[in-house]
């Protein structure tokens, strides 16, 4: 047998190999689009570019407002949204690129693919790092772009400052990044099994502690004093500690909008200085140990005695089953019995998979603390201008959340059925049946919890019965339209071929729907902030919560017009969403 | 000796997966390894690969380690220049072509870009795969990935091949094709270390056996000796239901000799 031709002596190649693959992949993706789906790619960059273009409208108005109207404040809230700004960006950053790091560098076939050729592990620890912070930091940098252009251009700033800004972001992504990296190995190595769980577990810690932290702050300040601004800031100084790397980009930021370019270039060596430095030792931490941790985690994934053991001797793992058939066989009565068992399968799968019932979770759970809080906050809150605001803001709120959660795990619903479609094809059901399975589950979810936290701010706020009313059937018919989206959208542009749901919802079809159900809630939203914040007649006795004028004696028939013209078009949405979508389901090849 | 196991422990929690297994594999050998599903293969040949770490023993390929702190120190790396790991399920990028995936693989092991593309050349005219080299992968079936993922391992002319469930999905003349390969390549001086539940294959070409059950290593030998152990000359089929029954299953007492 010849020995092996490669030159031992030669340091193994690794970075520079991986670097050509990935240029590869990227060169044949961009030419696949252009040639096969140019529309796609078209309207891709369309809609990028429309959400560019809105977002820096609304930067620079935001700006325009603070600039033109708190002179003297605008010096001192403008670094302070900025502090806000970036330590938000920390914290959703360490938390992106751990999870994405961790499936990088943990998963079973590239990973176990690459670790079984001859690369040291620092290469590919650095390639999936690099990957990670561009996969995560993309969006933040389509956020980042028009927030710097708006403000350039309400302070009238000359052209190095771009070009600092645009520095001190890219100093400053890597800083979280080595920090999520760092957390994925920390979660491979010491929580191989339950490492998705002890990461939102986290998420949930931070979330809540933010948020009661600040209400803890906003109520310590009184609201009624002149100086109730200075004071609420002072109480902020936390997050501007000069030991934050957020502290380090806003002074620089603050220093370039002020035209002291040697003081913003300091912050910028100084966050680049530190940037290499984590990076440096997150690797060389966290490269020898790469390959013990990715035998750790799937080491962990084979069956134990104990846990079978466990199974055998019964408790909760052997009685929740049959009670949840139980229950959801009761939420779904009305539905016929094949298409029942679908949903029992997706309800099944839902509440087996924490990743996604804890997202609803953490996002309803801070919706409710907030709602719990208002009372506290803001003592007037029975005024009735006041009501109707918070009001708004919670529809507001309750619907982006739906918009997020639809778009994210209800969009993908029908594109996993297609690994399973050699059996739900052969069902003795209609495929569109199917497809109102999915739409009955996603509704049946949604709207419970969308239903619950609206039920508690009406109670919180002690809304008048008319209000309350058209807030929960507005409610309702948001959830209808948005479920009926995103299974609409998710049969008309499916990916059969992807297994990852985050991956099938960050894709063209996901986007698409994303984009939908931003601009139903864009439209609602308008309608509503239309009838509950400016059409208020004065005199006519409607202002203290006759948001439907003198109900039941003398209705309002405009405003009634307004709210049932809201629910027609959500539930043409859906109808609309789901009929194409159920054509498309009944036609698609597999 | 191309391939040693010492007494190689592996243990997943309560479950021990591997136990004690202890085994050589020399050079020029074919050494096919069978068992029933869960026996332990895929975690033994990962343990070989360096993917899994045993709990207890040591394992080492071609004289280098590629379980503890040796392997670490470089050993490991030197040891996966020696060898080539086919996994059950192929990995290939999906926005790559097939010629693009091999010449990845090629500069991973060093070889000049002249041997990378002449390899494949010859790789791909005996596989039969020229026609659709340049296409993606991710249009392809899984019969043809398996074909890149095997062309991929013989590229830098391992002197050591680990392949788990190579003949998945071939037909039969590709299967033939592989077969041929194999048999080359330890002509050649080379191992081939193969795990398989299709005992044709392991009965025509391998020059010894080993079957593991339940973790542990319970024969080895040439298809002569494991007959000769069985007392009498029946196929592979018959000795391997018979030492892999299940004692606790009472059909498995009635397999047909």
């Amino acid at each position: 047998m010849p020995k092996p031709t490669p030159d031992m002596a030669t340091p193994p190649p690794g970075l520079e190999v991986l670097a050509w693959a990935r240029c590869c992949d990227l060169r044949n993706r961009t030419s696949q689009a252009l040639h096969e789906a140019p529309l796609r790619l078209i309207s891709t960059i369309v809609f990028v570019a429309l959400i560019w273009t809105c977002l820096y409208l609304f930067f620079r108005t935001i700006f325009d407002q603070m600039h033109s109207r708190l002179v003297i404040e605008s010096a001192v809230a403008i670094p302070l949204v900025f502090h806000f700004f970036f330590i938000a960006l920390t914290v959703m950053l360490i938390f992106s690129n751990a999870v994405l790091v961790h499936g990088a560098l943990f998963g079973r076939h590239e990973a176990g693919y690459l670790y079984s050729l001859p690369i040291a592990p620092r290469h590919v620890v650095l390639m999936k790092f690099l990957e990670a912070l561009v996969f995560s930091s993309w969006s933040l940098i389509l956020l980042g772009i028009p927030l710097m252009l708006a403000l350039a251009r309400v302070l009238e700033r000359p052209v190095p400052f771009y070009l600092l800004f645009i520095g001190l972001f890219v100093s400053f992504v890597p800083i979280p990044g080595a920090v999520g990296l760092l957390a994925a190995w920390a979660a491979g190595m010491w929580f191989p099994r339950t490492a998705r769980r002890i990461v939102f577990a986290l998420g949930c810690v931070v979330g809540a502690g933010a948020f009661v932290w600040f209400v803890h702050t906003w109520r310590s300040v009184s609201t009624t004093s002149p100086e109730w601004l200075n004071s609420f800031l002072s109480r902020m100084s936390l997050v501007k500690s000069i030991l934050l790397p957020s502290t380090w980009v806003t002074r620089g930021i603050d220093h370039a909008v002020h035209g002291q370019m040697q003081d913003a270039a300091f912050y910028l060596l100084v966050t680049a200085a530190n940037a290499l430095f984590i990076c440096w030792l997150a690797v060389i931490i966290v490269a020898p140990s790469t390959l013990k941790a990715f035998g750790r985690v799937h080491s962990s994934n084979a069956p134990t005695k104990s846990r079978s053991a466990r199974a055998r001797r019964g408790g909760w793992r052997a009685w929740r089953g049959p009670v949840a058939g139980a229950m959801g066989r009761m939420a779904f009565f009305y539905l016929p019995d094949p298409m029942r068992r679908v949903v029992l399968k997706d309800l099944r799968s839902f509440l087996r998979d924490p990743l996604q019932w804890s997202q609803l979770a953490i996002l309803f759970g801070l919706m409710a603390l907030y709602i719990i809080n208002v009372p506290q906050v803001n003592p007037e809150f029975q005024s009735w201008r006041t009501q109707r605001l918070i009001s708004f803001l919670n529809l507001s709120a309750v619907s982006l959340i739906l918009a997020t959660f639809t778009s994210r795990f209800v969009f993908p619903l029908v594109s996993l059925e297609g690994q399973q479609m050699w059996l739900i094809g052969l069902l003795p059901l209609p495929r569109r049946r199917v497809l109102w399975a999915k739409f009955a589950f996603a509704l049946a979810v949604t709207m419970g919890c969308a239903l619950l936290v609206m039920a508690l701010a009406v109670i919180t706020l002690e809304l008048p019965l008319p209000l309350a009313a058209v807030q929960l059937a507005v409610t309702a018919s948001a959830c209808v339209a948005l479920c009926g989206l995103s299974v609409g959208v998710g049969a008309l542009l499916p990916v059969f071929n992807q297994r990852n749901p985050s991956r099938i919802a960050s894709g063209f079809g996901g986007t698409v729907n994303l984009l939908l159900s931003v601009a139903y809630v864009g439209i609602m939203l308008g309608a509503m902030c239309w009838l509950t914040l400016f059409r208020v007649r004065p005199g006519t006795g409607e202002e203290p919560g006759g948001i439907l004028g003198n109900w039941p004696e003398a209705p309002d028939f405009g405003a009634l017009g307004v709210v049932a013209a809201v629910i027609l078009f959500s539930l043409s949405t859906a109808a609309l969403a789901l009929s194409a979508g159920g054509k498309k389901f009944e036609r698609t090849e597999l | 000796m191309s391939i040693t196991l010492q007494s190689v422990t592996k243990r997943f929690g309560a479950n021990v997966a591997v136990d004690r297994l202890s085994l050589e594999v020399r050079p020029g050998e074919l050494f096919a390894f069978l068992g029933p599903n869960g026996a332990g293969k895929t975690t033994t040949i990962k343990m070989i690969v360096g993917l899994l770490r045993p709990n207890e023993g040591h394992i080492s390929v071609c004289g280098h380690a590629v379980s503890g702190d040796q392997a670490e120190q470089g050993d490991g790396l030197a040891a996966k220049s020696r060898m080539a790991y086919v996994p059950d399920q192929p990995f290939v990028y999906d926005k790559l072509t097939g010629r693009e995936f091999l010449q990845f693989v090629g500069r991973m092991y060093r070889l000049p870009r002249a041997v990378i593309e002449d390899r494949i050349d010859g790789l791909t005219r005996r596989l039969s795969m020229a026609s659709l080299l340049d296409e993606y992968t991710e249009s392809y079936s899984h019969g043809m990935k398996q074909r890149v993922v095997l062309a991929s391992a013989f590229l830098h002319k391992p002197e050591v091949l680990v392949i788990d469930e190579p003949m998945v999905g071939l037909d039969p003349r590709t299967v033939r094709t592989v077969k041929d390969l194999f048999i080359d390549h330890v002509r050649g001086g080379g191992t081939v270390f193969m795990s398989t539940h299709t005992l044709e294959v392991a009965e025509a070409v391998a020059d010894r056996i080993g079957i593991i059950h339940q973790g542990s290593l319970i024969a080895v030998g040439t298809l002569d000796e494991l007959r000769a152990e069985q007392s009498h000359d029946t196929p592979l089929e018959s000795i391997f239901l018979e030492l892999t029954a299940d004692r606790d299953d009472p059909q498995a007492e009635t397999v047909p000799a």
